[in-house]
């Protein structure tokens, strides 16, 4: 028997704008959304898990547990993102005494400290510099449902749609495995933004996404405690395509598809 | 269409010990193994390769490409690496006017220069040794099926000398098996998880030295493929080629074809 562990790949509920390609989420606050968040999570706990990894810093890992604690007593409001709306709820529902903090920034990475040579990883300069920028990711790869568009000054983009989508739709959407995979696809392509002794693509795809992935990895073996660990992680959709390969590569672990427990609500 | 790569998993014919565990090979140069060479070099023929890529960094390019002018020339003796041996060997007889190289291998990689960065980043054998993790170090049970005596030499990697003799063809076609690729890869997420709080020593070499030299291992690739009609074949240790041809596979740019169609030993003698 081996520990259990199902990835639910997630949008960024609360907006934070970190990603080059962002999709503008309406408040999930509002009545009819908290609703669907209640679904949500009667449709997961069927999983029945004993552990919640959420994608934050370990170095969070105090504060965040002391919010869950507060909101176990009822004493803290959930905010917007996805690590308490349907990380907490659900973990307070399974009755769990802490929450765990599974994501490793690379900020952290004592190889990227303040003198690093930001160049040797930017993507975006090389490729414009040297008529690369066919390798770039575009919104096209993506599988966002969006209608508009805006690019902000320093080049990120926000997504929006006039359609509303549910949110068991929507994650229905963020956890197909060939978005997965196509999502996936952008990042050997843009490793190839270089050349001759130039690897900005490599360095960035390689050094830290890589890298930040395999380390989400390991800290999920770091909480695994026993094979009958159930673990659900509640991560950026982005991110499922390489910590599962990993999961499964290591050949450690069940792997559980989340797709099996999300249900389209016909009411 | 989209090119076509093939890689064949070596090992390192010339004993140059860079591994954690190195099986000792016999002399390539002696006249039976020279027969087994010429015999796999037929074997590999088939698949028509128009480049022939092997592991050596870019930067080595010029040396390389001169001496296999000279062996073109009849004026370069082979020397017992599976570079010369087979990746010579093979692209003289397809007619190629030079060999790629595409590892990634430099001490002044400016990512990570390993003359100047903090070892202790990297270094999960001390890490494991001080902390009680040497269970996640790696088995030679989990890279080679090959049975012999064991030593380890000054600089701490282990040899075995083989108790059998196995023919070229053979040890390629174990070397290639699609298990024992697996066995070899997943060894990486066990050393991986070497460390404890904010260190990181196991993933730290996993992922900043191993899988970011295979991507630029594939990056290059890529970079040397001109046409849909390339068919390169790449020659590289047993252990790059797990990762390598996932890369490969999951960009969706390329049709990667498997050594073992090749190596069929039916066909020798």
């Amino acid at each position: 028997m081996k520990p259990t562990i199902m990835i639910l790949g997630s949008g960024h509920l609360a907006n934070p704008g970190k990603d080059r390609f962002n999709f503008r989420m309406d408040d999930v606050l509002a009545d009819r959304r908290q609703k669907e968040i209640e679904q949500l999570i009667s449709q997961l706990t069927p999983f029945n898990p004993n552990k919640i990894g959420i994608q934050a810093d370990q170095r969070f890992d105090t504060e965040i547990n002391a919010n869950y604690q507060a909101y176990l007593k009822d004493a803290y409001n959930l905010k917007r993102w996805e690590g308490e709306q349907i990380g907490f709820r659900l973990a307070k529902r399974m009755k769990h005494p802490n929450i765990y903090c599974v994501d490793y920034s690379p900020e952290q990475d004592p190889f990227f400290l303040e003198d690093f040579d930001q160049d040797l990883i930017d993507v975006d300069k090389f490729a414009i510099e040297y008529d690369q920028e066919h390798l770039l990711p575009k919104i096209e790869d993506f599988s966002f449902l969006g209608d508009k568009t805006e690019e902000e000054d320093d080049g990120r983009f926000w997504i929006e749609s006039q359609k509303y989508e549910s949110l068991i739709n929507m994650y229905i959407r963020h956890n197909n495995p060939e978005g997965r995979r196509a999502d996936h696809k952008v990042y050997l392509r843009t490793a190839k933004v270089g050349l001759d002794d130039h690897y900005p693509g490599a360095n960035w795809v390689g050094h830290q996404w890589y890298t930040r992935n395999l380390k989400i990895f390991v800290n999920l073996t770091r909480i695994t405690e026993s094979d009958e660990d159930r673990i659900l992680v509640i991560i950026g959709a982005g991110l499922v395509y390489l910590v599962q390969k990993f999961l499964e590569e290591s050949g450690n672990y069940n792997v559980e598809n989340p797709l099996i427990y999300l249900k389209t609500n016909y009411r | 269409m989209k090119p076509t790569i093939m890689i064949l998993g070596s090992t390192h014919l010339d004993n140059p010990g860079v591994d954690v565990f190195n099986i000792k090979m016999d002399d390539v140069l002696a006249p039976k193994r020279q027969t087994e060479i010429e015999q796999l070099v037929q074997l590999l023929k088939p698949f028509q390769p128009t480049k022939i890529a092997v592991e050596q960094d870019p930067s080595q390019t010029d040396e390389i490409n001169q001496n296999y002018q000279g062996y073109l020339n009849g004026t370069y003796e082979l020397q017992r690496w599976e570079i010369d041996q087979i990746g010579f060997r093979l692209a003289k007889q397809m007619g190629h006017q030079k060999v790629y190289c595409v590892d990634h291998f430099r001490n002044d990689d400016p990512m990570i220069n390993l003359d100047e960065i903090d070892r202790d980043l990297i270094d999960y054998f001390k890490f494991a040794r001080e902390n009680n993790q040497e269970d996640l170090f790696p088995k030679f049970e989990e890279f080679s099926a090959v049975e012999g005596k064991r030593h380890k030499d000054k600089s701490g990697a282990t040899w075995i000398e083989p108790d059998a003799y196995e023919p070229l063809t053979d040890m390629y076609r174990r070397l290639n098996q699609p298990e024992s690729l697996y066995k070899n890869h997943r060894v990486y997420f066990r050393v991986a998880q070497i460390g404890k709080g904010d260190q990181y020593p196991g993933a730290n070499w996993v992922g900043h030295l191993w899988y970011a030299r295979n991507l630029k291992i594939y990056v290059n690739l890529t970079r040397i493929t001109e046409s849909a009609d390339d068919r390169t074949l790449l020659i590289i240790g047993a252990g790059h080629t797990y990762l390598i041809q996932q890369f490969l596979e999951e960009s969706q740019d390329y049709n990667v074809e498997n050594p073992l169609d090749y190596l069929r030993t039916e066909d020798v003698n």
